[in-house]
């Protein structure tokens, strides 16, 4: 498994913008990270002054995907916990405790018993919060969430 | 805040362990062997990637768990009641604490990792001290996890991202044969072993305790010593830990390499508290170099805790 790092700046446009409207975040916060690929998943690595010395053919895969596929432009859920709550701006909904452990074990989510949410909120991807932490993401249609079950 | 039960050790454990460990431990044999069926107090940790010390306490105070702060761990706790609400809660579900022994977590204490230096985990599953080497790292730099049996590397790379850890490579080498092209300021080297000091968990596996099993053990951790050794940069340091009270596994290796290598030598550990951690000072009929004493460990008779040997060697500059 070769993992390389995306020198695509178009790509890396791409995704950057993809998070700063789906979910307000802002663009400098990847300034730290570096872009790794493998076929198209892109994923997030800190940057450090040792990577480039590295035999990227002696790679696993990295702990943190960023999309768990580009095309459909759905965030991994596990890579979500990334993220911190400040920096999410649009389309989150937070959970109390026993919507979240539902939710985790599969159980959609119905938009009306959700007592907190960001003002923005549209179809697609959202992430769910409990307190300040990132229970994972699901996708809304209309009135209801379910569990992003995206592969990690 | 020790929970003990008194039963009767011995007809749990293989002859040839308790043949093996009396003349060590003299004395203190008798309280060793029946150590080993003590409970032990649970333990976990902050995952500070994720959490504040602040918030998990808030949340053990209302899980209505007795615990203890570890003196000499930071952001860890001893908790002895409640502990199946803790293992099952929704914070242990989203990585905001880890379940793993005091113990387990000195290897890091001890190897103290910091922000952008470069490091090796050799053998890395189940990731645990992997989390915790990227929170000393504070998540930077860059931090390498390998693991030579896939099935658990696979596992292991859920459980980092679960965890927060946004530094890590993952490798699935062979540890005697790694190489990613780098060398390394720190490398922990927590080799397979044994593993006779996690006995309080499952006492039923010392009664298949085998001599011929610590010798094997023994030849597959030399390799990987000598290797690791290798793979540091100049005044790197590396940490080597098991979870065995086997000095084959132990002390030796640590020996072995001494007499291997010119360049390295052993370092103290600092674990304030934590007293009475003396290594062996011979086995055998072979008395260990004055260097070896630098080295840790850890009896579950003296300090309430899992079995561990903890040894931290630094290459001259």
């Amino acid at each position: 498994m070769i993992m390389r790092e995306l020198r695509d700046l178009n790509k890396i446009k791409e995704i950057r913008k993809y998070f700063l409207e789906r979910f307000g975040i802002f663009e400098h916060f990847f300034a730290n990270y570096l872009f790794l690929e493998h076929f198209e998943k892109v994923f997030l690595l800190y940057k450090s002054k040792d990577f480039e010395k590295v035999n990227k053919s002696k790679l696993f895969g990295t702990p943190f995907m960023l999309l768990a596929d580009f095309y459909k432009k759905i965030p991994a859920n596990l890579a979500l916990t990334f993220f911190k709550r400040n920096q999410i701006q649009k389309n989150w909904i937070e959970v109390d405790f026993v919507q979240a452990q539902e939710f985790m074990k599969g159980k959609n989510l119905d938009l009306k018993n959700i007592k907190k949410k960001s003002s923005v909120l549209s179809n697609g991807c959202v992430i769910v919060f409990f307190k300040d932490f990132i229970v994972g993401s699901g996708i809304m249609e209309k009135t209801e969430i379910k569990l992003n079950s995206g592969k990690e | 805040m020790v929970i003990r039960v008194s039963p009767n050790a011995q007809g749990l454990i293989a002859k040839s362990f308790l043949k093996k460990f009396e003349p060590i431990l003299g004395k203190e044999s008798k309280t060793f062997f029946e150590s080993l069926t003590w409970f032990l107090p649970k333990t976990i940790r902050v995952n500070t990637l994720k959490a504040s010390e602040q918030s998990i306490v808030r949340f053990l105070q209302n899980s209505n768990s007795k615990f203890e702060k570890i003196e000499f761990l930071d952001h860890a706790f001893f908790v002895s009641s409640n502990f199946e609400v803790i293992s099952k809660s929704l914070e242990h579900e989203l990585g905001l604490i880890q379940i793993m022994s005091a113990s387990a977590m000195i290897p890091v204490i001890a190897l103290d990792p910091k922000v952008n230096e470069t490091v090796l985990d050799l053998t890395a599953a189940p990731g645990n001290k992997t989390i915790m080497l990227a929170q000393f790292m504070g998540n930077q730099g860059l931090l390498i996890a390998n693991e030579s049996d896939e099935v658990r590397l696979k596992r292991m790379r859920i459980h980092l991202l679960k965890n927060g850890v946004t530094n890590c490579l993952l490798t699935h080498q062979d540890g005697i044969q790694f190489d990613v092209g780098l060398k390394f300021d720190k490398i922990l080297l927590d080799a397979p072993c044994s593993s006779d000091g996690e006995i309080n968990k499952t006492i039923n596996q010392l009664k298949d305790w085998s001599q011929e099993k610590v010798i094997k053990f023994q030849e597959l951790q030399k390799q990987l010593m000598v290797h690791a050794f290798d793979l540091l940069k100049p005044g790197g340091e590396l940490v080597y830990s098991t979870c065995t009270f086997s000095p084959e596994e132990n002390e030796d290796i640590v020996q072995f390499l001494l007499d291997s290598k010119k360049d390295a030598h052993t370092v103290s550990i600092k674990l304030k508290g934590l007293k009475g951690t003396l290594p062996l000072e011979q086995y055998n009929g072979k008395r260990y170099s004055f260097e070896v004493r630098n080295c840790l460990r850890i009896w579950p008779y003296k300090h309430n805790l899992e079995g561990f040997f903890v040894g931290k060697i630094k290459k001259s500059e």
